[in-house]
């Protein structure tokens, strides 16, 4: 039973196996990212799954592919020991055995696991790691539908490598007493052995490394990362679609603060981020998502829908520089700034930040990321019995095709948006044309032309875009 | 089905105003803490740089970590016949349990290619110093070091088992100055399953934005000293993991005495992450290297 407790508490604090890095940025010119990254997501947009939930003995359930029927339908696990000739269908039993909340003590536990105990870790990297499955197939006779092969790579990603950042403590529920009182008896206690108190760890991830982590993973190397949406107590994890750096308002390039002569420029930068859903139909295949054109620089407070599929947040948080922030009118290009020194500070932890939060009724664990992870790659040789012990990549290769980074899908008709600026001077004379080629979108093609037209003016010239 | 409410508001908040309260003034006061360091901040041991020099090859011992309780492995899973022999029950216990908390340890081979002015190196071709510290403003005295590093692979009748599949790392060559600020570092991959043609990716790195030593794909990284922070420091015995599985490999892997009294310094990279490193007075190298995922020892 003690197993199974440290088993299911994994799900709220697991730190997956030991991969030998942490994340790594390996740039952190502001202007640099901010100018060339504003807008990123992955390559391949994740997939939306089920989270396999443990109330429903995690892959030991089988859902039927209309949502409304009754019918009693195979689980993923049994036709897996089906497949495999597994002798007395082990995978289904453990399942049932260990991925449950039938075995729980406590309330408090049998009520948590009821709610949101499940597998969204290993979907969560599966969903950025795997090709989506969008269609059934039938092998040795056995019919594998697309909840079957989205349960299995879920299975199979309950251990992987991965990068990591963010402290948790998942014992302490979240409430304003205590997360924005240093002092208060629940914030002193101690998560970590360097003396990491729960306030830290509620209050990490800092906004610096929230940004340096989007435009370094997000924005340049266009790979997922997997986030905890659930700041407090709770694991919600739910793997990025995309991020939008907001255009920067002059209003919230605050005035320097100066210290025994030394001047310290705060600004106020707002982003918007994009996340696969897993509260769907087992079955569902996930609708189109392409990070620049289904999103937007709309600054919604909160959490909000994107499509059934997608949904978003928008977050605000103070960065520092030691040299000021200038801006372009529209806020989108950053003409010079300093270096970012410190972690800054989440918009929402400030005074006037909890007002507004609290304001709008928004509660505090929709907020900041928790923790941030990138799953490296699946992890075979773990030894513990976290993930089903008959999953493992060769019985699931044996099945379909694991293991293969998923393929970005082609530009639409291998279209390319065209965008062209003109640099004009007196009388309307044109001096200069800029046009840009994109194969993503008009918009990125429009930003890139206006961006160049604009470095370009002299004087009187003025740019204009040509319709 | 558990979803959460999401809050579909649509208006468009202006935040505005700076709040004035202890969070925020805490947050500025690290900026400006982070902000007199810039200045004054030294790197870890070797404030003077390192004695480049004198710098020689060099092997580390590594003992990644099993990160956290959850993730050890059974005691059966380890079977280390030759230490378990000589001890009794609870000791043989005590052993088990302490393995369960580290992986095998590896060994990292650091081999100098080439040290000299930097200035002499920013136009050479040979190990492509001129890709790395080409452009960069370096003063007559200042000195470079190309480092290759490499795991060391076990053998099986004196003859190396090559155990690799595409896309594994072969070597890492780092290019770094006196100061440890890397300038980039140039990986070579395994392009097949078993053999040891390659290719290599060069990447520069900005010497002042880069947060490790470009070793960060092998579990012996440092910090890049030049923008992380110094959050203790102090002199002591260099600090053993309290764990009869390491102290045990120490002792019959380490051949470099370990100093009585190092310099302990304990920094946080940009991202957070907590790095300790030890430096005993005459080693250009830490002895030391330790952060959440491995303990690395000079061997």
């Amino acid at each position: 039973m003690t197993k199974f407790i440290v088993g299911v508490l994994l799900l709220i604090s697991w730190q997956l196996n030991a991969d030998m890095g942490s994340f790594k940025s390996a740039n952190t010119n502001f202007k640099n990212l901010f100018n060339n990254y504003r807008i990123g997501g992955p390559a391949t947009a994740p997939w939306v799954g089920s989270w396999w939930a443990y109330k429903n003995n995690g892959i030991d359930h089988g859902a039927p592919e209309n949502p409304r029927s009754t019918e009693k339908v195979v689980s993923p696990s049994k036709k897996f020991d089906k497949f495999h000739k597994i002798k007395d269908g082990t995978t289904s039993s453990w399942e049932k055995k260990n991925h449950t909340c039938d075995n729980l003590k406590t309330e408090k536990q049998k009520k948590s696991c009821q709610g949101w105990w499940g597998h969204c870790n290993a979907w969560a990297a599966a969903a950025i790691k795997e090709n989506e499955p969008r269609k059934s197939f039938v092998k040795k006779g056995i019919k594998f539908n697309i909840a079957d092969q989205k349960a299995l790579m879920s299975e199979l990603y309950m251990e992987n490598y991965s990068l990591f950042v963010g402290n948790t403590d998942k014992s302490v529920e979240t409430d304003n007493e205590w997360i924005f009182d240093k002092n208060h008896k629940k914030s002193k206690k101690i998560i970590n052995r360097r003396n990491y108190t729960a306030y830290d760890g509620f209050w990490d991830v800092t906004p610096k490394a929230f940004f340096l982590i989007l435009t370094n993973y997000l924005g340049m190397q266009k790979v997922g990362v997997v986030i905890d949406r659930f700041t407090g107590d709770q694991v919600w994890n739910q793997p990025l679609a995309g991020y939008r750096l907001l255009p920067i308002a002059k209003s919230n390039i605050k005035d320097p603060k100066v210290k025994n002569g030394k001047k310290v420029y705060p600004v106020l930068l707002k982003a918007n981020i994009y996340w696969a859903e897993d509260g769907v139909w087992e079955h569902e295949i996930s609708d189109p998502f392409n990070y620049e054109k289904d999103t937007n620089d709309n600054f919604m407070i909160g959490d909000f829908a994107v499509s059934h599929h997608y949904k978003g947040r928008s977050l605000a948080f103070y960065l520092y520089f030691d040299a000021p922030v200038t801006v372009t009118s529209d806020g989108k290009l950053i003409k010079s700034a300093g270096r970012i020194v410190g972690d800054g500070i989440w918009y929402h932890q400030t005074k006037s930040g909890k007002s507004v939060y609290l304001n709008n009724n928004i509660n505090f664990n929709d907020t900041h990321p928790d923790f941030i992870w990138f799953p490296t790659k699946v992890n075979d040789q773990s030894g513990r019995n976290y993930r089903n012990p008959e999953v493992n990549s060769t019985k699931v290769s044996a099945i379909m095709k694991v293991g293969e980074e998923p393929i970005p899908p082609p530009p639409a008709n291998n279209q390319n948006f065209s965008c062209t600026y003109e640099l004009r001077g007196f009388f309307g004379i044109r001096r200069k044309v800029f046009k840009i080629e994109n194969s993503i979108s008009y918009n990125a093609a429009c930003t890139e032309a206006a961006a160049k037209c604009k470095n370009g003016i002299r004087g009187w010239q003025k740019c204009r875009r040509v319709r | 089905m558990f979803s959460k409410v999401c809050l579909p508001l649509t208006a468009l908040f202006i935040l505005s105003g700076c709040a004035t309260q202890s969070a925020y003034q805490e947050s500025l006061d690290k900026a400006f803490a982070e902000l007199e360091g810039q200045t004054s901040r030294s790197v870890a041991g070797i404030s003077d740089g390192i004695y480049v020099d004198k710098l020689k090859n060099f092997k580390m011992v590594v003992f990644p970590k099993a990160v956290d309780n959850h993730m050890r492995m059974g005691k059966s899973e380890y079977i280390d016949k030759a230490p378990l022999s000589d001890m009794d029950e609870q000791e043989r216990d005590q052993y088990l349990d302490s393995r369960t908390v580290y992986h095998s340890p590896l060994t990292y081979n650091f081999k100098i290619l080439k040290k000299g002015r930097c200035v002499s190196l920013v136009k050479s071709r040979k190990f492509a110093t001129h890709l790395f510290f080409g452009g960069e403003n370096f003063d007559s005295t200042t000195k470079c070091i190309v480092l290759e590093v490499k795991k060391e692979h076990s053998k099986f009748f004196g003859k190396r088992i090559l155990d690799l599949k595409k896309d594994d790392i072969l070597r890492v060559r780092v290019y770094l100055d006196e100061y440890l600020r890397p300038y980039g570092h140039s990986v070579d991959y395994a392009v097949k399953l078993g053999r040891e043609p390659y290719r290599t990716e060069n990447i520069k790195t900005d010497s002042r934005d880069n947060s490790s030593s470009g070793l960060s794909m092998y579990p012996i990284d440092l910090p890049n000293f030049k923008n992380s922070s110094v959050i203790n420091k102090g002199k002591d015995a260099v600090p053993l993991p309290k764990n009869l599985f390491v102290v045990f490999n120490v002792k019959s892997k380490v051949k470099t005495p370990v100093c009585k009294k190092a310099t302990l310094y304990e920094h946080k990279d940009i991202l957070g992450n907590v790095v300790e490193s030890t430096w005993c007075g005459t080693q250009n190298w830490p002895t030391t290297i330790e952060n959440d995922k491995f303990f690395a020892i000079l061997k």
